[in-house]
């Protein structure tokens, strides 16, 4: 079910700042994870088809196309449907979690991630063995 | 995390830049749709990644603008020139800010205090279009991740909607060198709640981690108020935030109903725990049959795959068949199957770094050795020729040659490129302009519309460098001085709002920009009586200056054109410095101005500012190079046509009458005799029989006529400043060597005169 | 000397400063499987913890101490322990 690829698994981010692209992939990279990344839904789309990835991380607000949309594109693609997905937003409001969730996310992180929830929670996403013992 | 830091520098530049660009083109027109969504996303864009870093600040800045956006997004509120004000002044704290983050890494020390009044300014603005605009969020805003505190760190905080106090700590790195121990000051904070220490970056590899290093931050909650937290960090005002926040209940995933099972499968409390409730949930979320069914294929597949993590068997199809909806889900987890032998756990993956694409960036000086290694190759393949000349003739010659020749166009091929690193789109000078234009015409009550041309013409960065400050002013100038008030334009038969039209275009091997407005002209009249009244020409002399020469004053250093000096473009540079600058750049400054219907001015500059092309000419047997910019032709003159006696003549030139000086005389060489003048084989038509080789210089005070014993081709050379002994010798711009290893010597005609 | 190191084992004991810090990164480093007993640990100074944080050793008895049990205990992933809990 995920990585059967030599690396680690896959992660496609997928977020329209360079910055926070950067930050998720010194930290997934940093946890053994193969990091691809993308700035809008539309790229986000064409680079999920490419590769296949184990888990995809979407930030909501993006220019040319939204996370949700890229999420609900992304569903009806029969290679891609079952992706396990992250939303992930400033926003930390219940309703704009329902709205990802709705839109197919797996899970919703609020920014700025911390790098230790950002990485357990790509390992759980993706099967892999949680290395620290006992969960904060 | 330097790395991470710098691009979001480089980052927030470029969103601020655009936030600007948005902001004119959205006060411009309100109901521009695109501007308002670009603006709005570049503060939400700056507020994630600023996130990032510990700069609460200029998050809360940014987070504010962005509400006030989204009220305009809305159309719960209407775009002022007020409201553009305020966020212009958002948009350049930011700036600033991140031009201290660049320099020093950190914010100032008032940036607390400086974002609370701008955020004052916008709340203030947001409100009286928003009914109940201002949310009194307390100082939670400062301290994002309380906002983001999880469920069960919200459990042992134990005051859900209670007021608290935030600490977050980031100890200066070399703490541990001045005695500081920063998780001994917890002990003495008063009702601490919650504490979360954790790397600020991700901590190196131990063999790489400096021990006397502290990498740590420290987040914490207090039950008690902020006065009784306070002292504990007495001693490290600068390193700790400290204030007070609301805890909002939380907003994290909602808990199972409360007859569901327990999810036995993960630890309580876990992530894995809340991540597989969460599964459950989305199975009984709404949506067609199509959604739903990609959804459950989502979810099986998430579930398999935090049951793997966990160490759990995890077959997909017993999943799969779970699956269906949140109940049969629950159940399963609830009283799934049995633990895996913690051994077959596979082994932790392994870190495999990428290396990120990047663009390439060159320093400067590394530029100027390149350059200068290509100008000394040129010198050494010019030293090929006369060698292969030597050798005679014969095969071996001809091989030479071509290779010579080769080399040649290869060189030639390798100094342009090398030239053409150095050179950047004008964009970099007109950025500014837009805003300037706004500002300006603001203060000064004008309506101008800025056309900005041929932002893609590209020059030597150290022309750019030059061209900047210049032309802010011709800008600043014209909208003070050249274009008119609404009024006046009205009475005047003109649209009340004025046009200015910056078009820059290549030309001659040089770049050039021209400033014009559709303004009220200069009037030569004017211009000839206030040179007289200002002592800088006498009466009689001003009378007979044309009118383009009148015009032209306004570069005579010491003038002003405007009765009174304004406070926008009286301040700094004037027009004379501007001259002065191009000038120096070895570029020319030209005016045109018709009274009543406006100005253009003119600013030619080289290409690049450390190749420069040149006009060789000869005088007594030496060979001198005229800087092609400020050549207006080269023609031959009848000795019959110049007039006057030796010392002071002149020529008529396209209608002109020009001052004529000789270079030999400049140069203080005898005159030339008509012959015997060093050429071995410099026999030229014309010569003997009475004709001048004259060099027509246009500098700023008006053209000059150079007569030069012969005139030789344009090379493009690599200008050296004169150094040892040749430093104090006035007139020289600096030597040059020609692609046949010539050494000449480059004249500066406006000092040499 | 407040950390004792016994092969694999180190025990903290009693207040630990950041004098220790050198030696442990050390050991931490030259040990394969490190292990650390915190039990008689008063106080750790911020530089040993931040040792442990990287390294990240198995820790057989977590802090008895008040203030490390609560509040450094669950950053080494040591439960906090019922006997560490404040009044």
């Amino acid at each position: 079910m995920s990585a059967n690829h030599t690396g680690g698994p896959r992660v496609l981010v997928v977020d329209d700042a360079v910055t926070v692209r950067a930050f998720s992939r010194r930290v997934l990279e940093g946890a053994g994870f193969v990091v691809d990344e993308a700035v809008n839904g539309i790229e986000g789309l064409e680079r999920a088809m490419a590769v296949v990835p184990d888990l995809v991380i979407v930030d909501v607000n993006m220019r040319k196309m939204d996370g949700y949309t890229m999420l609900r594109v992304l569903r009806r693609d029969p290679a891609l449907r079952d992706v396990p997905a992250i939303m992930i937003s400033t926003e930390s409001k219940d309703s704009d979690r329902e709205q990802a969730l709705l839109a197919g996310a797996n899970w919703y992180i609020v920014k700025p991630p911390r790098p230790e929830v950002l990485v357990e929670a790509a390992r759980l996403l993706t099967g892999q063995p949680l290395t620290t013992e006992g969960v904060p | 995390m330097s790395e991470l830091f710098d691009q979001f520098v480089v980052e927030a530049q470029e969103l601020l830049e655009t936030a600007g660009g948005a902001l004119l083109a959205l006060e411009r027109d309100p109901a521009d749709r695109a501007s308002v969504d670009e603006l709005f996303r570049a503060f939400h864009t700056l507020k994630g990644a600023s996130g990032l870093f510990d700069m609460a600040p200029f998050t809360r800045l940014v987070h504010v603008g962005e509400d006030t956006l989204s009220l305009l997004r809305d159309g719960r509120r209407g775009m002022t020139p007020e409201l553009a004000d305020r966020l212009f002044r958002a948009l350049d704290q930011c700036a600033r800010w991140v031009a201290a983050l660049e320099d020093t890494g950190a914010l100032p020390a008032d940036a607390a205090q400086a974002s609370e009044t701008l955020v004052r300014g916008l709340s203030g603005v947001s409100a009286e279009g928003a009914a109940g605009g201002g949310e009194a969020a307390g100082e939670t805003d400062a301290f994002p991740w309380v906002a983001a505190l999880a469920g069960e760190d919200r459990e042992a905080v134990g005051v859900a909607g209670g007021v608290l106090t935030a600490i977050d700590y980031r100890p200066d790195p070399d703490c541990f060198f001045t005695g500081d121990d920063p998780l001994a000051l917890f002990r003495r904070v008063p009702d601490l709640r919650w504490l979360r220490i954790e790397p600020a970056e991700p901590l190196p590899p131990l063999a790489q981690l400096d021990p006397y290093r502290c990498l740590l931050r420290f987040r914490a909650l207090s039950g008690a108020g902020v006065e009784a937290v306070a002292p504990a960090f007495r001693s490290v005002p600068d390193q700790v935030r400290i204030g007070s926040v609301t805890l909002m209940p939380a907003a994290a995933p909602p808990a199972a109903p409360p007859s569901a099972k327990p999810i036995t499968m993960a630890p309580p409390g876990s992530l894995a725990a809340a991540m597989l409730e969460e599964q459950a949930r989305i199975l009984d979320l709404p949506g067609s049959a199509a959604e739903r069914q990609s959804r459950n294929a989502a979810v099986t597949r998430a579930v398999t795959a935090i049951l793997t993590a966990l160490g759990r068997s995890a077959d997909r199809a017993v999943v799969a068949a779970a699956c269906v909806d949140s109940r049969t889900l629950r159940r399963f987890l609830a009283d799934g199957p049995p633990e895996k032998d913690p051994a077959e756990k596979p082994a932790a993956a392994e870190a495999r770094p990428a290396s990120p694409r990047r663009a390439l960036r060159v320093e400067p000086e590394r530029m100027d050795a390149l350059m200068a290694l290509v100008g000394e190759l040129s010198v050494v393949k010019g030293q090929l020729e006369p060698l292969v000349r030597r050798v005679g003739d014969g095969e071996l010659t001809r091989d030479m040659k071509a290779f010579s020749a080769r080399l040649d166009s290869l060189v030639g091929d390798l100094r342009h490129a090398a030239l053409r690193l150095r050179l950047l789109p004008l964009a970099r000078v007109f950025d500014p302009l837009p805003r300037l234009v706004r500002d300006t015409a603001r203060r000064l009550d004008k309506t101008v519309e800025l056309v900005l041309d041929g932002a893609e013409t590209e020059a030597d960065k150290d022309i750019l460098d030059v061209l900047g400050e210049p032309l802010l002013h011709l800008v600043r100038n014209a909208i003070d001085h050249g274009i008119e008030a609404p009024e006046r334009r009205a009475a005047s038969g003109k649209p009340p709002g004025g046009t200015l039209r910056v078009h820059a275009f290549q030309d001659k091997g040089g770049v050039v920009v021209e400033v014009s407005d559709d303004g009220a002209g200069i009037d030569p009249a004017a211009m000839r009586k206030a040179a007289v009244a200002k002592g800088l020409l006498a009466p009689d002399a001003a009378a007979a200056l044309g009118d383009d020469e009148a015009v032209r004053l306004v570069f005579a250093p010491g003038f002003s054109t405007a009765g009174s000096v304004s406070d926008l473009s009286g301040r700094g540079v004037g027009m004379d410095a501007v001259r002065a600058a191009v000038e120096r750049a070895g570029g020319r400054v030209e005016i045109a101005s018709t009274p009543g219907s406006g100005t253009r001015v003119r600013l030619a500059l080289p290409l690049t500012l450390s190749i420069t092309r040149v006009v060789v000419v000869e005088a007594a047997g030496s060979f001198y190079g005229i800087p092609v910019a400020v050549v207006g032709g080269v023609q031959r003159v009848p000795r019959a046509e110049i007039r006057g006696v030796k010392r002071a003549e002149s020529v008529v030139l396209r209608d002109r009458v020009v001052p004529l000086v000789r270079l030999r005389r400049l140069l203080g060489q005898p005159p030339d005799d008509g012959h015997g003048h060093g050429h071995g084989d410099g026999h030229r038509d014309g010569r003997s029989g009475g004709a001048d080789c004259v060099v027509l210089a246009e500098l700023g005070d008006g053209p000059v006529a150079v007569a030069v014993d012969d005139v030789g081709e344009r090379a493009d050379v690599v200008l050296r400043p004169m150094s040892g002994v040749l430093r104090g010798l006035r007139g020289y711009a600096g030597t040059a060597v020609l692609g046949d290893g010539r050494l000449i010597l480059v004249l500066d005609l406006r000092e040499l005169l | 000397m407040p950390i004792r190191y016994d092969a694999d084992l180190a025990r903290f004991e009693a207040a630990c400063t950041v004098e220790d810090a050198l030696p442990l990164a050390e050991w931490l480093e030259a040990t394969a499987a490190p292990r650390v007993d915190l039990s008689a640990c008063t106080d750790l100074h911020t530089a040993l913890l931040q040792l442990l944080l990287a390294a990240r050793p198995t820790v057989t008895a977590g802090p008895e101490d008040a203030f490390l049990a609560r509040w450094v205990g669950p950053a080494l992933g040591v439960p906090p322990s019922p006997g560490g809990k404040p009044a």
